[in-house]
């Protein structure tokens, strides 16, 4: 808990070890080169990343903030006003969506915390072993069947308030996951947590977004 | 010996689900900020980019404070006015001397009456010009008369007829015969100029008349005063000054001797 805090309130531009796992491929690669070509003063390339990844993020601060989209704009436009400013500091030694998305983490621990909301802090529902298998039961029951052909507005709400209710810790590494296209390895580096704990993290909300889709069937 | 399904499928399937409701994107104006920032940032140069958003921010602000800038400035305007224009018409009724007598209130009366439909005709403008002759005239007891003149000036100072007793009794009929003239050259001027001018000429007259009646009266005053004047000298036994006294109320009046006491009769028979 403390730690997890800890690790987001670290130093963003500071890339924390890196695993093999976290090993940069094509696009990674592509990613990095643009932001180094950004910080030469190419503006254009600052254009393709920020395009490239600027959904995730957005709605990284949305789902956080419960469709708060007035204060997912104002962190969306001070993480990326904050990538600008530290263009010049920026190494290709990490990943850039894993520096991206520690920035993003940190400012959305800062918003919690002069909101007076307890953020991750509180989230970190202890997994038993049944509780982990009850989830890896309900998903060996996929049996190659889509769960859905197209998700109607009314569905897709449902699905985005079932993710609301998951606790704070796995939404963030669902969001992570998903949105932010980040690892498991890569995940546990940002958030300072051992592999384990993401995957049981993940397990939990793709449980708890699973029994949602299935309920809209 | 069952097959265990990998949870990667299952998965797959919610994450496909989730990005299909997921799909917001920012607002056009947050990316328009932060690209803009990014521009900036990224070429020093580009300060025409910021001299251009202050500009706009100049030009808004202008655009939002202009109605209030006029009504301001409306206003400004109309206070301004508003203390000029009373002073002006302070000067035309300021009064040049101190309050006139009952007879020149009934003139002016008079005068306002004769030159009511000639206000419809007479530019406004014309009135300040008038008032400014006024005080002028007052300075210059002996500018001549104009046909705009008003009433004030020809009518000597009340502070003048009451000292008439005091004056000596041959410079008396002096300001009477001037006044005289001035009504005459008055008079002409009317002739000649608009019929709705000449009101102001006979109220000139009628001004001129009440003034030929204040004089005289003031000319009996002395009458007696030297008669007076006569009889103490003689019963001083002054007898030289006493004719020469008598001389001089002879010229102003012809029956001086009649108007003498019995007892001086004998002694003003002796008197050339």
């Amino acid at each position: 808990m403390d730690g997890t805090i800890a690790a987001a309130t670290g130093s963003p531009d500071t890339p924390r070890r890196m695993s093999p796992a976290e090993a940069p491929g094509e696009r990674a690669s592509d990613d990095a080169d643009l932001m180094l070509a950004y910080a030469r003063g190419d503006a254009r390339a600052f254009e393709s990343l920020y395009a490239r990844h600027k959904g995730g993020t957005y709605r990284y601060f949305l789902r956080h903030l419960k469709g708060h989209a007035a204060t997912a704009d104002e962190l969306h436009q001070d993480l990326w006003l904050k990538v600008v400013g530290a263009r010049s500091r920026y190494s290709a030694r990490a990943k850039f969506t894993t520096w991206l998305y520690t920035l993003a983490r940190n400012r959305l621990i800062d918003h919690w915390r002069s909101s007076g909301v307890a953020g991750f802090a509180s989230i970190d529902e202890p997994e038993t072993a049944s509780a982990v298998e009850v989830a890896s039961a309900h998903m060996r029951t996929g049996d190659g069947e889509p769960l859905f052909a197209a998700l109607s507005a009314e569905s897709g709400r449902r699905l985005r308030d079932a993710l609301q209710d998951v606790p704070a810790a796995q939404r963030d590494a669902f969001l992570l996951h998903v949105d932010g296209g980040l690892s498991l390895a890569e995940i546990a580096t940002l958030t300072d947590e051992a592999e384990e704990t993401i995957k049981s993290r993940l397990r939990y909300a793709y449980r708890k977004l699973r029994a949602t889709l299935e309920d809209l069937q | 010996m069952t097959t265990r399904t990998p949870p990667q499928a299952p998965d797959d399937e919610v994450r496909r689900a989730w990005r299909e409701v997921s799909n917001e994107q920012p607002p056009e104006r947050v990316d328009a900020a932060i690209l803009a920032a990014a521009r900036r940032a990224a070429d020093p140069g580009s300060s025409s980019v910021v001299r251009m958003d202050d500009h706009l921010r100049t030009r808004r602000w202008f655009q939002r404070w202009q109605p209030a800038l006029a009504a301001a400035g409306v206003c400004g305007l109309a206070f301004v006015l508003l203390q000029s224009l009373p002073r002006e018409s302070g000067i035309g009724t300021m009064p040049t001397r101190p309050s006139p007598p009952e007879q020149s209130k009934t003139t002016e009366a008079a005068a306002t009456e004769s030159r009511g439909p000639v206000d419809a005709q007479v530019p406004r403008s014309a009135e300040p010009q008038a008032a400014g002759n006024t005080m002028m005239e007052t300075t210059r007891p002996n500018a001549p008369a104009s046909p705009g003149r008003s009433m004030e000036a020809a009518v000597p100072p009340p502070a003048a007829s009451g000292d008439l007793s005091r004056m000596n009794p041959a410079e008396t009929p002096a300001p009477v015969a001037k006044a005289a003239s001035r009504a005459e050259d008055a008079e002409a001027s009317a002739r000649t100029i608009a019929p709705a001018a000449r009101g102001r000429a006979e109220a000139d007259r009628s001004a001129l008349g009440a003034m030929n009646e204040s004089p005289g009266s003031a000319a009996a005053d002395s009458v007696e005063v030297q008669i007076a004047r006569i009889a103490d000298l003689c019963d001083r036994g002054d007898r030289d000054g006493a004719a020469a006294e008598l001389r001089r109320l002879r010229k102003q009046s012809e029956h001086a001797d009649e108007l003498l006491p019995e007892r001086l009769r004998a002694w003003a028979r002796t008197v050339e």
